[in-house]
């Protein structure tokens, strides 16, 4: 069982790799159409941030730097078939709370 | 399109917006403003004149597609079916005539060569075999396209290959099937890159020196210390075999152009007698064009060096292992490119081949013959400082100027110039070869160019002049000359060929309307000086009546070829 003190880790190593995946899809975006880097930035649904290509993109990319953080894999293309609101892919927190919990 | 920024149609088969992406970000100049043409048709796209991509002027297309998206041959191939040679090749003539005809609507089109992943390439044992392997399929298919498009002065193939290995990522099945994008993000930058790259060298920025350090740099360890005999250079030692081939590709790229020098704080003597003795020395004293080995400043030397071949600091890059000195140089000629440089000495060969900064796009004779050229431009200023006078210096150097018209012999080179010269330049017209050879076409246009050598060897082609007739009036569009051959009278040359020529079209006055640049006010100071009558505002634009003869300099050879009309 871990800890209080491993799972605030765990969250905030996810949070790290989220925010770094969104760097590395802006680079792949017009430099005047940057996403927001924060957790607040929404994916999915209202408000969202980004389009179907720029989503792909961000699964990739979010799969690369979770590698490098946590070395494992994880598949993150089944959440991006969901529905936005059942989906993790809705916006960069509940993205970070599903790595956390994958990884836990 | 200016020379800091160019419009560039991407047509492909598959997904390009990130590959588009990977251009906007790209540090560096030109910068690339992209437009996708429309997904998923590159054959009609590149057949179809009334294209939404062609609509608007583009100066380049980058053509890159899948050998599915234009060869059934290589589908059945990868279906399991025998290779169809016929049908492969009709499907690349195909191909590459679609290919030509964009490249008649931009001015640089680019053609990435054919690939197929590593795991569609199964089974290994058949890949490569003539009667049936993928592998051989896409190679026979870049040939056909190689073969097709070999001569087309605008268009370029590049090296998918090299993109995908250079990435480290390569081919992404999630993106691909996701997505319809075939491959990761580092493939579409190191893309990027290459197309800026060649671009760059097209508009007249590729590198043309390179400033090495000696110590640990040209070879491992101090030769003031442990002298010439010990040095880490060749042998049965990992460094020392990297350092060999370091030297070799520094000789590779001296071959196609770019200039060596040496810029290093060591003893003369004994820096030099390691470059003459070391039975490892790949480079040797004839493949530099000049050094400075002393202790003084190295940024100090570096500019002194670059004074003394007249080069512009913006065409010097400078090498170094130590992190100090080129932290020296980067602060002190922040034109100059310093790049970062591995301690470790087994990766010098592979950093020195990444910069891509030496890409010139063209190579020409005078390209390959630089080396030669400028050690003959030692010599001669050797002769100038022993000369009593100015006079007795251009009267010794022998100057023989050849004029021919503009041809497609001299096309390569004189575009080379054309999109190069800085200072001696009256209007500073940037264009490639394609626009050039349609203007000189059209009536009462006029291009020549001129070729100078001395008794010291030849410059090669060095000088352009073109001039516009209308009714009895001719107009100077351009008047180019590389810095090589300034201030020795083939610019009051040229202007004899041009007053000659224009008597002999009926002209009776020529204009010449300066245009100036950041780099060109030595050519408003020559027209000063010409004896052109002044007017304008500024006093910018020169004028001469053919009623008068210009003179020749006394101390020029003059050779007219053929087609030049008795310009004498």
């Amino acid at each position: 069982m871990s800890t209080e003190h491993e799972q605030d880790l765990r969250q905030q190593r996810s949070e790290e790799v989220v925010l770094r995946a969104i760097g590395d899809v802006n680079q792949l975006r017009p430099m005047t159409d940057a996403v927001p880097v924060g957790l607040a930035t929404v994916f999915r649904g209202e408000g969202a941030a980004l389009d179907s290509l720029a989503l792909v993109n961000l699964l990739v990319a979010t799969e690369d730097e979770y590698r490098q953080e946590f070395g494992r894999e994880i598949s993150l293309a089944p959440e991006l078939a969901l529905p936005a609101e059942q989906s993790s892919f809705k916006s960069a927190q509940t993205l970070a709370d599903h790595l956390a919990a994958h990884t836990a | 399109m200016t020379a800091d920024r160019l419009s560039l149609a991407l047509v492909s088969d598959f997904t390009v917006t990130n590959l588009a992406a990977a251009f906007e970000h790209l540090p560096g100049l030109p910068s690339v403003d992209v437009a996708v043409a429309p997904f998923g048709q590159p054959t009609q796209v590149l057949l179809d004149d009334e294209s939404v991509i062609w609509s608007s002027n583009r100066d380049a297309a980058f053509i890159w597609v899948r050998p599915e998206a234009v060869s059934s041959a290589i589908s059945a191939v990868q279906a399991g079916s025998a290779l169809n040679h016929e049908l492969l090749h009709a499907e690349a003539v195909a191909f590459a005539n679609a290919v030509k005809q964009a490249a008649k609507r931009v001015q640089y089109c680019f053609v990435a060569t054919l690939t197929v992943p590593w795991y569609q390439r199964a089974p290994g044992y058949a890949a490569a075999q003539s009667d049936g392997g993928t592998a051989r399929a896409v190679a026979l298919a870049n040939e056909y396209l190689a073969m097709e498009l070999a001569g087309i002065p605008n268009l370029w193939i590049l090296d998918t290959q090299r993109w995908l290995e250079r990435s480290q990522a390569g081919y992404d099945d999630q993106l691909w099937y996701l997505a319809k994008v075939p491959f990761a993000a580092g493939v579409f930058q190191a893309a990027a890159v290459d197309v800026q790259s060649v671009l760059s060298g097209l508009l007249g920025r590729a590198k043309k020196l390179i400033i090495l350090d000696l110590d640990d740099t040209l070879w491992g360890g101090t030769v003031g210390d442990v002298g010439w005999e010990n040095l880490q250079l060749g042998g049965h030692d990992a460094e020392g075999e990297a350092l060999v081939d370091f030297q070799k590709g520094l000789k590779a790229l001296e071959k196609r152009g770019i200039m060596l020098g040496i810029v290093s704080k060591n003893d003369e003597t004994i820096a030099r007698e390691a470059i003459q003795k070391h039975p490892s020395m790949i480079l040797q004293e004839a493949d530099f064009v000049g050094w400075r080995i002393n202790w003084q400043d190295k940024a100090q030397n570096v500019q002194e060096l670059t004074q003394e071949l007249n080069i512009g600091l913006q065409s010097v890059v400078f090498i170094d292992d130590s992190s100090a000195e080129r932290a020296r140089v980067r602060e002190a000629l922040p034109d100059v490119l310093v790049p970062e440089w591995p301690e470790n000495k087994m990766l010098y060969p592979r950093t020195l081949m990444s910069l891509g900064c030496f890409e010139a796009g063209v190579r020409s004779a005078e390209d390959v013959g630089r080396t030669r050229m400028y050690i003959e431009e030692r010599r001669r200023e050797e002769a100038r400082t022993s000369a009593a006078s100015m006079g007795d210096w251009l009267a010794a150097l022998q100057l023989k100027v050849t004029v021919e018209p503009f041809a497609r012999a001299n096309a390569q080179r004189t575009v080379q110039l054309l999109n190069k010269t800085n200072q001696m330049n009256l209007r500073t017209r940037r264009m490639p070869e394609s626009e050039l050879a349609l203007w000189a076409t059209q009536d009462g246009h006029e291009l020549w160019v001129f070729t100078v050598s001395d008794r010291f060897g030849s410059y090669g082609l060095t000088g352009i002049a073109g001039f516009a007739v209308e009714a009895q009036r001719a107009e100077i569009t351009d008047f180019i000359l590389s810095c090589r051959v300034m201030g020795r009278q083939v610019e009051e040359t040229m202007l004899h060929v041009i007053v000659e020529r224009a008597r002999v079209l009926g002209v009776r006055t020529i204009a010449a309307a300066y245009q100036p640049t950041a780099k060109n006010a030595p050519c408003l100071r020559f027209f000063q000086q010409s004896g052109w009558l002044a007017s304008g505002e500024d006093g910018s634009c020169f004028s001469w009546q053919t009623a008068d003869q210009y003179a020749l300099p006394s101390h020029v050879d003059l050779d007219l070829l053929d087609g030049t009309g008795g310009a004498r």
